[in-house]
């Protein structure tokens, strides 16, 4: 636990309440309608569903339920209705008339709420069951499509920066500090208690401890599914294996089940009005965090969908649920993510002080005084160095040749061209290499090469290598016909097979047979 | 002894060699701390560019990259050698004449000789035609993804590293890839070397010993690797000489030393432990006592006087490290104080460390990774100085693994525990660990 999560966890205490982590939010939050609101329960043991409530934000959440989540078929029908809803919302290509598109804008996302992080692994275990499943009769395709989609959007929440899937938990827990543990945080019906009830801390934390003895786990409490479910599907299944499932176990299960659906959606979407309708603003640079995500979703599903090759991207094949078993495709994901991960902070910080702040006190931002201001260009060139100094004992991570954007000025940047360490102080100097002839944005807002800079103070950020990153993604899949690809690209197919309880299987085919084509 | 394992070395390096002459298309080589893995590269090379190769070869910085040039235009003037480096770059100063410095791919040599570039350089660039051979140094920083970027050079590969150092830097969430046959956030070599097809193709050797530590150090290493070497340097050779009656006295015999503070009832501070910092300084301090003679050389080799810029500290969080050069400001920057993962490659006479479980009640799978406690007790030649709070012991014998590693995979934080353990407990069991004064 860093030193500034503790300072939260205290002023939080002394507040009374849960106090901002930072002065704007770092997700996007779309409007009521473009905002579906899912929520999950499952018999304990089972990982298919038993039930699913869906809707948008401010109308009536659908609930559905079958009487036992373990009868494929029945589930099978109630996830082709979840997934009619779904994929319309999300606009999947095929399954809406107005799909998204390749360049959509950032006002287009769509966003599926969840309670926390198990409901997020449900969309998992979706991606399992129905990706390539072959069985569902006249809702095949569509279950196929619910679990391609499925898999898509769990995948993509391990990307920094993800717009589209938000875990309603992780996003109060990160726009608040809580005057509690972190284990206790993690219940979403403890959080908007502390958020939502007046009155001063003891009240809240009562309101807190009662909310959380309700579950919001798709798995519910083992005393409702003991006590109140039990008999009635036992009765259920009694009445089934004669021909005639009996009306009223099945209501009685249905009405229980309802009641746990409406409540765990019902906090999901508190979740988002709060943070909708709360007084810290999104991050403007989210914005460029939505425009990544609309691209995810075009080259990493959509494009897929309608089975279009991409020579930077990689043929379109369907990820296998587990991971990725073709090299190419394991890397090239991998460097995707990690060059998102490496610009996240960018897109935010010049747009929330408590983010820069948290990067003073990492080294990754600092301020400097300057000394000197020089242009080593000759004839019409223009190139503007500055001597800097900073103060030697405050933690920063330069090294000669980081890349350093202006605070407040994205779109500048230098370069460390050498650092010497004196006695009390280290001083760098800085080639400027972009926007060299404009205007800063920040400070005195002169040009780069305007003495008027010197004796000012001017705060830096250390840039990122993202874009390099995006093109080694890139450059894994131009060099699977280099020579030393019999090492480095291919491996042979690891097909996996799930048998289910009347011994009929699903095959999963994975991403090598789909690249490299069925083994020789 | 020594005569056994410089012959160890000298048939590797030929057997290197006859694997890169002939159809060999794939050569691994482990190498313990400072066994001399840059000049085995470079000989091995020497030998194949005499032989009419075209070599590429892969550094994981551009310092590292530089040195290597130094190197080559040193010991093997004959080899043609070029510097591949960015656009705009230029050498660096005392950069040797000899060696070219290329900046534009068209410029790649295309007659028998060696171009050095990072991978980074090297996993952006279309060569033309490919190299007979693409060389890694320090393979074991080079994840797989790395590598991939890099199948248009050659054919053949020859990866050397050391294993027991800090493994490719992975700052997102890899479960995705945790079970994927080739993890693309995994050390390049690794992958090689646990790729049941590839028995066919690969040699796999180890350089059989340690010319940096002193050779009573040699022992506390050993249990981050998991094959034997030893110590090229006599028994005694190396050492720290202080002062009669200096607390620190015992540093003579080249073993290392850990010297406890108390961890408080509170338990330990968060993030900076000024009090360790201090201690850092302090040690520092009695250490550069006027009268202090390092030995560094051969058994009988005269001792020299111990300078600040003999010394170097690591500690793994920046934060800590700006607190201790705060505390050392005395002496002018003269003493290199940085993390473990900068320090890979380097080495100091002395080094003064803070353990990195230090402060650190409840270690998580980060905390338990042994290759910055690797890197931090293998960069001395005479002494090293490990500072601690005193709860690293009670907390390492009361840690339970999980084994929460994802089916299939190796249990390294249970491994990584066990070669804690086995570090701390030996150094305790010769009377190695104490409070410090």
């Amino acid at each position: 636990m860093i030193l500034r999560t503790v300072a939260q966890k205290l002023q939080a205490w002394d507040k009374g309440a849960p106090v901002a982590r930072y002065e704007t939010l770092h997700q996007a939050v779309v409007p009521p309608d473009q905002a579906m609101v899912v929520a999950f329960v499952r018999m304990a043991g089972e990982s298919r569903p038993w039930g699913v409530a869906w809707g948008v934000v401010g109308a009536e959440p659908r609930i559905e339920n079958v009487p036992d989540g373990r009868v494929r078929d029945d589930v099978a029908v109630l996830c082709a209705d979840f997934a009619e809803g779904l994929l319309t919302h999300m606009r999947v290509h095929n399954w809406t008339y107005d799909p998204v598109g390749k360049s959509a804008a950032a006002g287009e996302l769509r966003q599926i709420w969840l309670p926390n992080g198990q409901h997020l692994a449900m969309l998992h275990q979706l991606n399992y069951t129905y990706s390539q499943t072959k069985f569902g009769g006249t809702n095949q395709n569509i279950l196929q499509a619910l679990g391609r989609l499925s898999g898509w959007m769990f995948r993509d929440c391990s990307r920094t920066g993800h717009q589209h899937v938000v875990d309603a938990t992780r996003a109060l827990s990160s726009a608040f500090a809580f005057p509690a543990q972190g284990a206790r945080t993690a219940h979403l019906g403890y959080q908007l208690a502390w958020l939502e009830t007046p009155g001063e801390r003891d009240s809240r934390m009562a309101a807190a401890n009662g909310a959380e003895q309700l579950t919001v786990s798709p798995t519910m409490d083992p005393s409702v599914e003991r006590e109140e479910l039990s008999d009635l599907v036992e009765s259920w299944q009694a009445g089934r294996r004669e021909g005639a499932p009996p009306a009223d176990a099945e209501v009685g299960i249905s009405d229980v089940l309802e009641e746990e659906l409406a409540r765990r959606w019902r906090l999901t979407e508190k979740a988002y009005q709060l943070l909708a309708n709360g007084p810290i603003p999104v991050n403007p640079g989210v914005d460029s965090l939505i425009d990544q995500a609309h691209s995810e979703f075009w080259f990493q599903h959509q494009r897929i969908e309608l089975r279009q090759n991409d020579p930077s991207q990689g043929p379109a094949f369907i990820a296998h649920p587990e991971t990725d078993y073709h090299g190419s495709s394991a890397a090239s994901r991998y460097l995707i993510h990690a060059s998102n991960d490496e610009g996240y902070g960018g897109h935010l910080i010049h747009h929330d002080p408590a983010l820069f702040s948290e990067s003073l006190a990492d080294g990754r931002a600092f301020v400097v005084a300057v000394e000197q201001v020089a242009n080593l260009g000759s004839g019409r060139s223009t190139v503007p160095v500055w001597v800097v100094v900073l103060d030697g004992e405050v933690p920063n991570r330069i090294r000669e040749n980081s890349r350093l954007v202006p605070y407040e000025s994205r779109g500048h940047q230098a370069t460390v061209t050498s650092i010497s360490v004196l006695e009390d102080r280290t001083e760098l100097q800085l080639e400027w290499t972009t926007r060299k002839t404009r205007a800063l944005s920040c400070g005195i807002g002169a040009k780069p090469v305007d003495d008027a800079w010197i004796g000012e103070e001017v705060a830096f950020v250390l840039s990122d290598a993202a874009d390099l990153t995006r093109r080694r993604s890139q450059r894994v899949w131009a060099a699977k016909d280099g020579p030393g690809a019999w090492l480095t690209h291919g491996k042979a197919p690891a097909p996996l097979q799930i048998t289910y309880e009347d011994d009929t299987y699903d095959l999963l085919v994975d991403d090598i047979t789909q690249i490299a084509g069925e083994p020789a | 002894m020594i005569e056994e394992i410089q012959q160890q070395s000298t048939i590797l390096r030929s057997d290197l060699v006859a694997h890169l002459s002939g159809l060999g298309r794939l050569a691994v080589v482990k190498a313990p701390p400072g066994s001399g893995k840059t000049y085995t590269l470079i000989e091995v090379l020497s030998e194949l560019v005499t032989a009419g190769q075209r070599v590429a070869v892969a550094a994981q910085t551009n310092s590292q990259a530089d040195d290597i040039c130094v190197r080559f235009a040193a010991d093997h003037p004959e080899v043609s050698t070029a510097r591949f480096s960015s656009k705009g770059s230029l050498p660096p100063a005392s950069f040797p004449t000899s060696v070219s410095w290329l900046t534009a791919t068209a410029e790649l040599p295309t007659t028998p000789g060696v171009t050095v570039a990072t991978t980074a350089k090297w996993s952006l660039t279309d060569a033309g035609f490919p190299f007979d051979l693409l060389a890694f140094d320090e393979a074991w920083q080079l994840s797989w993804a790395g590598l991939m970027q890099c199948a248009l050079l050659s054919e053949r590969f020859l990866m050397i590293g050391d294993p027991g150092q800090i493994p490719p830097v992975v700052t997102i969430d890899v479960r995705r890839w945790e079970t994927s046959p080739r993890a693309p956030h995994q050390a390049a070599p690794e992958i090689v070397l646990a790729e049941p097809s590839l028995v066919a193709d690969r040699f796999v050797g180890s350089l059989p010993g340690c010319w940096r530590l002193p050779h009573e150090a040699v022992e506390f290493v050993r249990p981050f690797y998991d094959f034997d070497f030893h110590s090229f340097v006599d028994p005694g050779a190396r050492g720290l000489d202080l002062p009669a009656g200096c607390d620190l006295a015992d540093l003579a015999d080249g073993r290392p030393l850990i010297l406890t503070v108390p961890t408080p009832p509170h338990g330990p501070p968060l993030e900076v432990d000024h009090e360790v910092a201090r201690a850092v300084a302090e040690v520092a301090a009695q250490l550069l006592t006027p009268g202090a003679q390092v030995r560094l050389g051969s058994a009988g080799d005269p001792a020299r006087p111990l300078t600040p810029a003999d010394v170097g500290v690591s500690s793994s969080h920046r934060v800590m490290n700006a607190a201790i050069a705060r505390e050392l400001a005395v002496w002018n920057g003269e003493i290199r104080v940085d993390t473990p993962e900068r320090w890979q490659g380097l080495e100091r006479p002395i080094m003064i460390v803070v353990h990195p479980l230090s402060g650190v009640v409840n270690p998580s799978a980060f905390d338990l990774e042994t290759g910055r406690l690797c890197v931090m007790a293998s960069r001395h030649q005479a002494g090293l100085v490990v500072l601690s709070r005193d709860h690293v012991g009670s907390t390492l014998a009361d840690y339970v693994p999980n084994a929460e590693q994802a089916p299939g995979r190796p249990d390294v934080v249970g491994r990584g525990h066990d070669a804690h353990i086995r570090f701390w407990s030996s150094l305790d069991d010769q009377g190695r660990v104490r409070p410090l004064n």
